[in-house]
């Protein structure tokens, strides 16, 4: 089962096989918590959004076409950030307030420093929610401003004023614990 | 240079965490569960059972207290009917007493007659008579008696043949009355009534009723999404509103699964003659379809969710009436106009997020409709009545794909309660 193709493997679970769905979970689970705790918070509901992404995924798999490699991660990931936005946004924990501005440290100051995917992942996750959402959208899952604008029912100027105060915010966070 | 967000995205875009301890043992049992009926089907239950419950309360409430007691002072006197006339001269001396004041609470016109004849043959026969003590206890059957004293006393030139053909008259006019329930006839009526329930979704999702419809609909050859072909995209991120602003880019309608709608309505009926009445009323339904569509050699789905209010007029002839229950036919016609329309459309290969959006259905849709009633009576002013009933919906040309339009003749059972209001 290991080494089953993504084509392969989307044959079988659309066939019902439980077994590849497991597959399915073992291969991409820990990506997907990674990409689900950067949008929500607590742990407790990571795993019940994870539950339902999963559960959504498996019931429509059958609708799902394999048009090139990796699809299937990417499909996976937009179901899973489309689950955590619903669960904010039902949470009613999308508030998209301008909280104070950090001080805008150059980017320079940043250059040649490194960092961990583990302290960027924290540094990420302790951002208010809104600033959180909207730098996960567009630094890291590649939204435009525009995309965003129209998920989150903001305007694309919102958005991008919510980007800038999270980098700052962001910058001030990492420079302080390094 | 290159900026530091883009080395963040390199880093967390492989970055795995563990994720939650038995996490997929808790998928496989949700997998395994029952699909939950949607919540819009419950919430429509819900609006429909709970504006049923407010009609029936509003209307049957006041029709109860005002109940008349009359004809059960009428019904007792029947059995004193079969009295001897021979004992009329001797009982009448030795019961005669003093009038009474007339008082306001006598028995209805109807009744009275009878009791006139009833008074010349059967003067109070109490110890013959148990049935009118029971009566006598009652304050209304009390005054009745009385009354019926002083009519008595104010009609001495009765002869015996007279009451005894006055007697037959009235007997032979109250069998036919109750031949004939006052339910039906002549009476304006106030109907609450639902229809086409879905009811094994009542138990779960997975029992709903799906029909096969061909996978176009007719006149709108590419069962078009409305809007969709001449859209400005403004719902739709960047990459899709590209696709969908192509004029030759037009969605293909794959499949459509439409579940039962859900009508209830309110009319009121009303009498021409003993067997015609014409009805009119007020209708909301609720209607939910699946659709599936290609564009590009990808699938979408669609689940789209329609509300119209109607208003049926129609004429209804009685066939049968069976003491409590009735056989008639109906017929009629029903404009409905859509007020509500909304989609919510998933893209699972494209889309991240599922969009909602709401288009306008503006052209009214006719239809005509013809069957049968069944309508049992409990009491005189409540009945409840099954309709089988044929509807034609008529194609109102509009790029809307509906189960009117699938499905142009549609079987409606409906079911509903009668108020007699007079």
């Amino acid at each position: 089962m290991q080494s089953l193709s993504d084509e392969q493997l989307l044959d079988k679970m659309q066939r019902g096989d439980r077994k590849a769905m497991g597959e399915f979970y073992r291969r991409l689970a820990p990506y997907l918590t990674a990409v689900c705790r950067r949008y929500v918070a607590e742990s407790e509901d990571v795993r019940d959004v994870l539950q339902d992404s999963f559960v959504k995924m498996f019931t429509s798999i059958g609708s799902f076409r394999l048009t090139e490699e990796g699809t299937l991660k990417a499909w996976a990931t937009r179901t899973v950030v489309n689950h955590s936005l619903n669960f904010l946004r039902q949470r009613r924990h999308l508030e998209f307030v301008d909280e104070r501005m950090a001080d805008d440290i150059p980017d320079e100051e940043m250059q040649g420093r490194s960092f961990s995917a583990e302290q960027l992942q924290l540094a990420i996750e302790q951002l208010p929610t809104g600033y959180r959402t909207v730098f996960n959208l567009f630094a890291v899952d590649g939204y435009s401003h525009v995309e965003i604008a129209k998920l989150l029912q903001i305007s694309p100027s919102t958005s991008a004023s919510q980007f800038l105060r999270a980098k700052a915010l962001l910058k001030e966070k990492l420079l302080k614990e390094k | 240079m290159k900026d530091w967000t883009e080395e963040l995205k390199e880093k967390l875009a492989d970055h795995m965490v563990e994720p939650p301890q038995d996490l997929w043992a808790d998928i496989e049992a949700a997998l395994d569960q029952p699909k939950p009926v949607k919540r819009a089907l419950r919430l429509a239950w819900l609006w429909a059972v709970a504006a049923c419950a407010l009609l029936l309360l509003g209307v049957a409430l006041p029709m109860l207290k005002d109940e008349p007691s009359a004809p059960v002072l009428a019904e007792s006197q029947l059995p004193t009917a079969v009295v001897s006339p021979e004992k009329q001269a001797e009982d009448q001396a030795e019961t005669e007493e003093p009038a009474q004041p007339q008082t306001p609470s006598l028995p209805q016109t109807a009744v009275r007659p009878l009791q006139t004849a009833l008074a010349v043959l059967t003067p109070k026969e109490e110890e013959k008579q148990p049935e009118l003590n029971v009566v006598k206890e009652e304050p209304v059957a009390e005054t009745a008696v009385k009354a019926e004293d002083k009519v008595a006393e104010a009609t001495p030139q009765l002869t015996v043949e007279e009451a005894e053909a006055v007697l037959r008259d009235l007997l032979a006019q109250q069998e036919a009355e109750a031949e004939q329930p006052e339910t039906l006839r002549r009476a304006i009526a106030f109907n609450v009534f639902a229809s086409n329930i879905p009811l094994p979704s009542l138990s779960s999702g997975n029992d709903l009723v799906y029909f096969d419809p061909p996978m176009s609909s007719p006149g709108n050859p590419n069962g078009g999404v409305p809007g969709f072909g001449d859209s400005d995209g403004s719902n739709l991120p960047e990459e899709q509103t590209r696709s969908f602003g192509s004029s030759d880019l037009t969605p293909t309608l794959a499949a459509a699964h439409h579940k039962q709608p859900i009508k209830v309505g309110v009319s009121f009926s009303y009498p021409l003659t003993d067997r015609w009445s014409v009805e009119a009323g007020l209708t909301f339904s609720h209607h939910s379809s699946d659709l599936v569509y290609i564009l590009n050699n990808r699938n979408f789905n669609l689940e789209q969710t329609l509300r119209y209010v109607g208003i049926p007029v129609g004429v209804r002839y009685q066939l049968y009436d069976l003491k409590s229950v009735g056989i008639y036919l109906t017929a009629g016609g029903a404009v409905e106009q859509c007020i509500s329309a909304q989609r919510e459309i998933t893209w699972p290969e494209v889309m991240p997020t599922e969009l909602r959006d709401h288009i306008r259905e503006l052209r009214p849709q006719f239809s005509l409709f013809g069957g049968g009633g069944v309508q049992v009576s409990f009491t005189k002013a409540v009945a409840l009545y099954l309709e089988p009933l044929l509807t034609y919906y008529i194609d109102n040309h509009s790029s809307t794909v509906n189960i009117y339009k699938d499905k142009p003749v549609n079987l409606d059972v409906r079911i509903g309660l009668r108020f007699n209001l007079k």
